[in-house]
C-alpha cells in the first residue's frame, strides 16, 4: 500500500466497514469465478466479462491476464475473419485502459498491451496518444517510457523525433528526470551511430545550453546536475582505455646486481643511502590501465630486448586483480637471460628492453572500448658483478635479483604515454575551453547561490576534470586542487549527511595533488630508518595522518616498498593492489572492520610485514557498516572452465580467503576487537603458516 | 510504550501473525501474491527471532501446492507460476531449512527454461522481460546451487546492458534507473562474482543521494521517500560498500517513524497504513543498520546471514 492514511482505532462497525464487507462479498466469488474459468479453459463472452470485471478491479492479477492471452488466442484460431481479429484486438485494448485507470503501474496491465500490439491487429499512432495522456497524467511514470519506447522501435521512430519529445518534456518541467534519463539514451545511441567528433562537439555544446537553463531555473533540483554530470564526463575524456603508468617506466636504468644471495629476508633497520633497493626473484613489467581490460598478450604487446633477440618474455602476461578475466593491471616477467654471460664472466652487460603496448589491436576495456595504441617505452638493464667475482650456482633454480632504479618519484607524463593525434589534440583543445567557459557559470551561479550545494559540487567536479584534461597538467593541478580541497570541505558543512562521500572525494583529491608533484613525495619520504635489504636501505613513503578515508593513484607508486598509512580513516583499500612491490604497509589506527575489506593486500606476494592494529577488524564479517556479500561465483575461475560440473558455492571464509595466498612474516592486530578472539587468532594462524610475528611475539 | 524511537518488536510479530488468517479486503487483493506476502512475512519473523512463531508444516504443505508440474510456483494455489513466485518459494525453504524437500533440478529446469538469447529471462511463459527475473533466476539457482543451469555470462551481459548513465539500471534496455531494479541488478551480479561492472562510485553517489531531508529514501529523483527503500537503496549501498554515505541515524529515525506502534506494522511513510511488505523493508533496512536484537541480513540474497550460511555450508 503506498501513500493510503492509517486508519486509527479498532473497527467501528460504522459504514465503511460495511462497504468493504460488500466488496469482499462481491469480489471473493468473482476471483474464484475468474480462475475456475481458468483452469476450465473456458472463454465465453460471459467469462470474459467477469474477468474484465476483475481486472478493472485489482488490474494485478498476473493470471487473469494470462487467461486473457489464452483466451484471444482460442478465439482468433476459431475465426477466420480479420476484421473480427481487429475488433478483439479493441476490446483487450479498451479492458487495458480501464485496468490502467485503475492503477496506471499495473506491470501486468503494460505487458499484455505489448503483447496485444505485438499481434499487429492495432495502429501504433493509437498508442502515441494513450501515452501522451498517462504522461500528460504522470510525466515520470517508468511504465509509460517503457512502453513508448516498445513502440517507437517496434515504429521504427527516428531517433531526432524522440529527441524533441524529450526537449518538449524537460521544457515542461526541468524536474524530469526521466526525460533527462531518456535523452541520455538517445544521446548515446546518436554518438555511437555517426562517432563523429565534430558532432559530437556541436550537440554536446547545444545539450549544455539547455542544462544551463535547467540550473539556473532550479539550482536546487538534481535531474538536470546529475545530467551534467554525465555530459561533462562524455566531453572532457574519451572512453577508451588509456595506459596510467608501468613498471619500469620510460628511459629508466635499471642495473642488476647478479651476485647478490639468494634470499627470503627483507629486514627493516639499517642506515641511510640514496639508491633504492628490490628484492625480486626476476624482472617484472607491469602496466597500469585506467579500466580493467582485456587482451593483454604475447600478441598486442611486443617486448624486444636488444641485443639479445631471444623470447624476451618469460611465461605469460598475467592479470594482477582478475575480474572476470579483466584487470586494470597486467604482468610478465622478463626472460632470464644471464647464465651464459655469468659463465663467460663478463662484468656489465647492458640490453635495451624496447616495449611496444597496443601494438596490434586486441587490448579491450571491459565496457568494450579498444585501447588506442600504440605506446611504446624503453628501458635499460645492465647487469653488473661487483664485489667478489665468485658465481654461486643457484642450486634451487632461483635467481635473485637487486635491481637499483635510479629518480624513481619522477611522476610519469602523460602525455608522453597517451598516443597524441591530432583529432585529439583537438579535442582537448575543445574540451580545455569547454571547461573554462563551464567554470565561469558555476561560479556565476555560486555568487547569486552561495550556499547551493549542487553548485558546489560541480563546480569541485569541474576544476578536477580541468586539471585532468590540462595539457599542463602541473600547473594546473597546482591552481586547482588546493580549491577543490576547500570546496569538498564547504560540502561537508553545508550537506553534512553526505559528509563522508565528501571526506572520500576529498582524500582523493589530495593523493592526486601529492602522487603527482615529486617535490611532496619527497618531503614524505625518508630511507634508511626502516629498512633495508642485503644492507641496502629501502625508503618509505609517509601518507600519514592526512584524515585519508579513500585511495587513489596508487599507480603512480608502482615501486613502493614500505608505506605507512597509519592514522587515517580508511575504510576501504581498493587500489593497494598496484603496490606489487609492498614489502612492508603500516595501516594502524584505520577504520578496517570488516576482513574481506583486505583483499586487495592479498595480491601483494611480495608483503612480508602487516600493521593493522587499531582497526575495527573482528572476527565476524557482518559487523561494521559494510556488510560482506555472502557468496561469489568466480567466473574466472580455471576450476570452472575445466570441469563444468564441479561448481563449488562456499560460503566465504573472509579470513582465509584473504590471508592464505599471503607469505606474511609480521603482523600486527592488536587494539581490533577480533583480536581477543581466540577463534580470530587460531585461523589467522592456520592461514599463515610463513608467520613469525604476530603482534611482536614469537609464532610457536 | 509509546513513543516511536525504538522498534516495537513485539507488535510487529503481532501484527505479521495477525496476517495469517486474515481474511478482509486487503489480503483478498493480494491473494495472487500471497508468496510473496508469505516472504516477506515470514523473513521479516525471521529478523526478529520469532520464524517459529507460526505453524511450519501448515506453510510448507500449502507452498509444495503452489508449485506447477513445469517446476515454477504461482503466487498462491490456483494461479499461474511465475519467476517472482519461484524465487519466494525457495527463499521461505530455505529460511525453514528445508530445501531439501524441493526437486531442485526441476525449477532449474523451469529457470532456464525461462532464458533468452541475450542472456535475458521471462517472468513467465508470457514473454515480459525485466531485469528483476535476472535476479530472481539468479537468485533462486545460486540457493539451490544450480547456477550451472543457464548461461551466466550471457545473463550478466544482459544486466550490464541496462546500465545507465548514472550509473543505475533499468528494468530493460534502456529504461530509467529506479533503486528496486538497481538492487536487482547489483545483487545478482555480486552474486554472480561481476560487481567490477558496476561503477562503484557513480552509483553509489546516485543512491547516496536517494536520502531527502526527512532521513527516508527515494526510488529515483525528485521522488518522496518510502520505507521500502530503506532496503532497495541501502541493500545497494552495502553491496557496494558505501552505507557510510548516508546519515544513518536519521535513516533509522524515519523507519522508526512510519511505525504503527499501536497495532504493529511499519508503512510506507508516517501515519500511512501499514502493510507486510513495508514491516519487511523496515525491518529488513534496520538490520542492515545494525538496529540492536535484530538479526543480520544478507544484502543479497535477502534472507537472514544464518540462513545463507547454512544455505553454503
Amino acid at each position: 500500500m503506498h501513500g493510503r492514511p492509517r486508519k486509527r482505532g479498532g473497527g467501528d462497525g460504522g459504514a465503511s466497514e460495511q462497504k468493504e464487507k460488500a466488496k469482499i462479498a462481491f469480489l471473493e466469488p468473482l476471483q474464484a469465478q475468474v480462475l475456475q474459468n481458468h483452469h476450465n479453459c473456458c472463454y465465453t463472452k460471459e467469462a470474459l466479462q467477469k474477468n474484465a470485471r476483475l481486472l478493472e478491479l485489482n488490474p494485478e492479477v498476473n493470471t487473469a491476464w494470462n487467461y486473457r492471452k489464452l483466451a484471444l488466442r482460442h478465439l482468433i484460431a476459431s475465426e477466420q475473419d480479420v476484421e473480427v481479429h481487429k475488433a478483439l484486438a479493441r476490446e483487450e485494448l479498451r479492458v487495458i485502459e480501464m485496468a490502467l485507470a485503475r492503477n496506471y503501474k499495473s506491470y501486468g496491465a503494460w505487458h499484455h498491451r505489448k503483447w496485444v500490439i505485438g499481434l499487429g491487429l492495432s495502429l501504433l499512432e493509437n498508442e502515441f496518444r494513450l501515452l501522451d495522456k498517462f504522461m500528460d497524467a504522470d510525466a515520470r511514470n517508468f511504465h509509460a517510457w517503457d512502453y513508448r519506447r516498445h513502440v517507437a522501435s517496434v515504429q521504427g521512430a527516428a531517433l531526432e523525433k524522440e529527441l524533441e519529445f524529450t526537449r518538449k518534456k524537460i521544457y515542461d518541467n526541468f524536474s524530469n528526470y526521466s526525460a533527462w534519463h531518456k535523452r541520455s539514451t538517445l544521446l548515446s545511441q546518436l554518438f555511437k551511430e555517426n562517432g563523429v567528433d565534430i558532432l559530437k562537439h556541436s550537440t554536446l555544446s547545444s545539450e549544455f545550453e539547455l542544462v544551463h537553463q535547467a540550473f539556473f531555473t532550479e539550482p536546487d533540483d538534481q535531474s538536470a546536475w546529475f545530467y551534467y554530470n554525465w555530459l561533462l564526463d562524455h566531453a572532457a575524456a574519451a572512453p577508451d582505455p588509456k595506459l596510467l603508468s608501468t613498471w619500469p617506466s620510460d628511459a629508466v636504468l635499471i642495473t642488476i646486481d647478479e651476485q647478490s644471495e639468494p634470499s627470503q629476508l627483507l629486514h627493516f633497520r639499517g642506515i641511510s643511502g640514496l639508491e633504492e633497493t628490490i628484492l625480486l626473484e626476476g624482472v617484472p613489467i607491469f602496466l597500469c590501465f585506467s579500466k580493467p581490460v582485456t587482451g593483454v598478450s604475447g600478441l598486442t604487446v611486443s617486448v624486444q630486448s636488444v641485443p639479445d633477440s631471444k623470447q624476451a618474455l618469460h611465461g605469460l602476461w598475467k592479470p594482477v586483480a582478475n575480474k572476470g578475466g579483466a584487470s586494470n593491471i597486467w604482468s610478465a616477467d622478463l626472460n632470464h637471460f644471464t647464465d651464459a654471460k655469468i659463465k663467460k664472466r663478463v662484468y656489465e652487460l647492458s640490453y635495451n628492453v624496447r616495449i611496444e603496448i597496443g601494438s596490434t589491436q586486441g587490448i579491450i576495456s571491459q565496457d568494450g572500448h579498444p585501447f588506442l595504441g600504440p605506446v611504446h617505452l624503453t628501458f635499460v638493464l645492465r647487469s653488473t658483478f661487483v664485489g667478489s667475482y665468485i658465481v654461486k650456482d643457484d642450486i634451487h633454480g632461483e635467481q635473485n635479483l637487486k635491481i637499483v632504479e635510479d629518480d624513481k618519484w619522477e611522476p610519469h607524463p602523460e602525455q608522453a604515454l597517451a598516443a597524441q593525434s591530432l583529432s585529439m589534440l583537438e579535442k582537448v583543445t575543445w574540451s580545455e575551453k569547454l571547461m573554462k567557459e563551464e567554470i565561469g557559470l558555476c561560479r556565476e551561479l555560486l555568487e547569486l547561490e552561495s550556499s547551493s550545494k549542487w553548485a558546489t559540487l560541480t563546480l569541485a567536479r569541474l576544476l578536477e576534470v580541468q586539471q585532468n584534461i590540462s595539457q599542463d597538467k602541473r600547473l594546473t593541478l597546482r591552481n586547482n586542487t588546493a580549491e577543490v580541497l576547500q570546496l569538498y570541505e564547504k560540502l561537508t558543512r553545508i550537506d553534512p549527511s553526505h559528509a563522508e562521500y565528501y571526506q572520500d572525494r576529498h582524500s582523493l583529491n589530495l593523493l592526486d595533488q601529492i602522487t603527482s608533484d615529486s617535490a611532496q613525495l619527497k618531503e614524505r619520504w625518508s630511507i634508511g630508518l626502516h629498512g633495508s635489504v642485503l644492507g641496502r636501505d629501502i625508503g618509505i613513503l609517509w601518507l600519514n595522518g592526512l584524515s585519508l578515508s579513500k585511495l587513489g593513484y596508487m599507480e603512480r607508486l608502482l615501486s613502493l616498498q614500505m608505506l605507512d598509512l597509519s592514522y587515517n580513516h580508511l575504510r576501504a583499500l581498493d587500489g593497494l593492489e598496484a603496490l606489487q612491490f609492498l614489502v612492508h604497509l603500516n595501516l594502524s589506527h584505520n577504520l578496517v572492520s570488516c576482513v574481506h575489506t583486505l583483499r586487495p593486500i592479498s595480491k601483494l606476494q611480495r608483503l612480508r610485514s602487516l600493521d593493522i592494529s587499531h582497526n575495527k577488524l573482528t572476527g565476524n564479517s557482518y559487523t561494521g557498516s559494510g556488510v560482506s556479500v555472502a557468496v561469489c561465483w568466480d567466473l574466472s575461475s580455471k576450476n570452472r572452465m575445466a570441469t563444468p560440473s564441479s561448481h563449488t558455492f562456499e560460503y566465504l571464509n573472509d579470513i582465509e580467503d584473504v590471508f592464505k595466498c599471503m607469505n606474511l612474516e609480521e603482523l600486527a592486530i592488536a587494539g581490533n576487537p577480533g583480536a581477543s578472539d581466540n577463534q580470530f587468532r587460531v585461523s589467522l594462524l592456520e592461514s599463515l603458516p610463513s608467520l613469525k610475528l604476530l603482534d611482536c611475539k614469537s609464532v610457536p | 510504550m509509546d513513543d516511536s524511537s525504538t522498534l516495537h518488536v513485539q507488535k510487529h510479530v503481532e501484527f505479521i501473525k495477525s496476517l495469517d488468517n486474515k481474511k478482509d479486503l486487503e489480503s483478498l487483493l493480494t491473494e495472487h501474491i500471497r508468496m510473496n506476502g508469505a516472504y516477506w512475512g515470514l523473513t521479516a519473523l525471521d529478523l526478529m527471532g520469532s520464524l517459529n512463531d507460526l505453524d511450519q508444516d501448515k506453510i510448507i504443505s500449502w507452498i509444495l501446492q503452489c508449485q506447477h508440474d513445469c517446476g515454477g510456483f504461482g503466487g498462491n494455489i490456483g494461479h499461474d507460476p511465475h519467476i517472482l513466485y519461484t524465487l519466494s518459494a525457495v527463499q521461505i525453504l530455505a529460511l525453514y531449512d528445508k530445501l531439501a524437500v524441493l526437486d531442485s533440478s526441476k525449477i532449474a529446469s523451469y529457470i532456464t527454461g525461462l532464458q533468452q538469447n541475450d542472456g535475458s529471462f521471462y517472468g513467465d511463459e508470457w514473454g515480459e522481460i525485466d531485469t528483476r527475473f535476472s535476479y530472481g533466476a539468479i537468485c533462486c539457482l545460486a540457493l539451490l546451487r544450480r547456477l550451472d543451469a543457464i548461461n551466466l555470462e550471457k545473463a550478466i551481459t544482459y544486466i550490464v546492458s541496462c546500465k545507465n548513465f548514472d550509473g543505475g539500471f533499468g528494468s530493460t534496455p534502456g529504461g530509467e534507473s529506479h533503486a528496486g531494479q538497481i538492487f536487482c541488478c547489483v545483487a545478482a551480479l555480486a552474486i554472480a562474482g561481476s560487481l567490477h561492472y558496476v561503477d562503484k562510485d557513480l552509483l553509489g553517489w546516485w543512491l547516496c543521494e536517494r536520502q531527502v531531508k526527512s532521513g527516508g529514501l527515494n526510488g529515483r529523483p525528485e521522488k518522496l521517500p518510502d520505507v521500502c527503500y530503506s532496503w532497495w537503496v541501502l541493500s545497494s549501498l552495502a553491496i557496494l560498500d558505501r552505507v557510510h554515505w548516508i546519515d544513518r541515524e536519521s535513516l533509522k529515525t524515519f523507519i522508526l517513524d512510519c511505525q504503527d506502534i499501536e497495532n504493529g506494522g511499519i508503512s510506507d511513510r508516517p501515519d500511512d497504513a501499514v502493510d507486510v511488505f513495508h514491516t519487511y523493508f523496515g525491518v529488513a533496512g534496520l538490520s542492515l543498520l545494525e538496529y540492536p536484537g535484530l538479526k543480520h541480513i544478507d544484502p543479497a540474497y535477502a534472507l537472514p546471514v544464518n540462513v545463507v550460511k547454512r544455505v553454503f555450508s
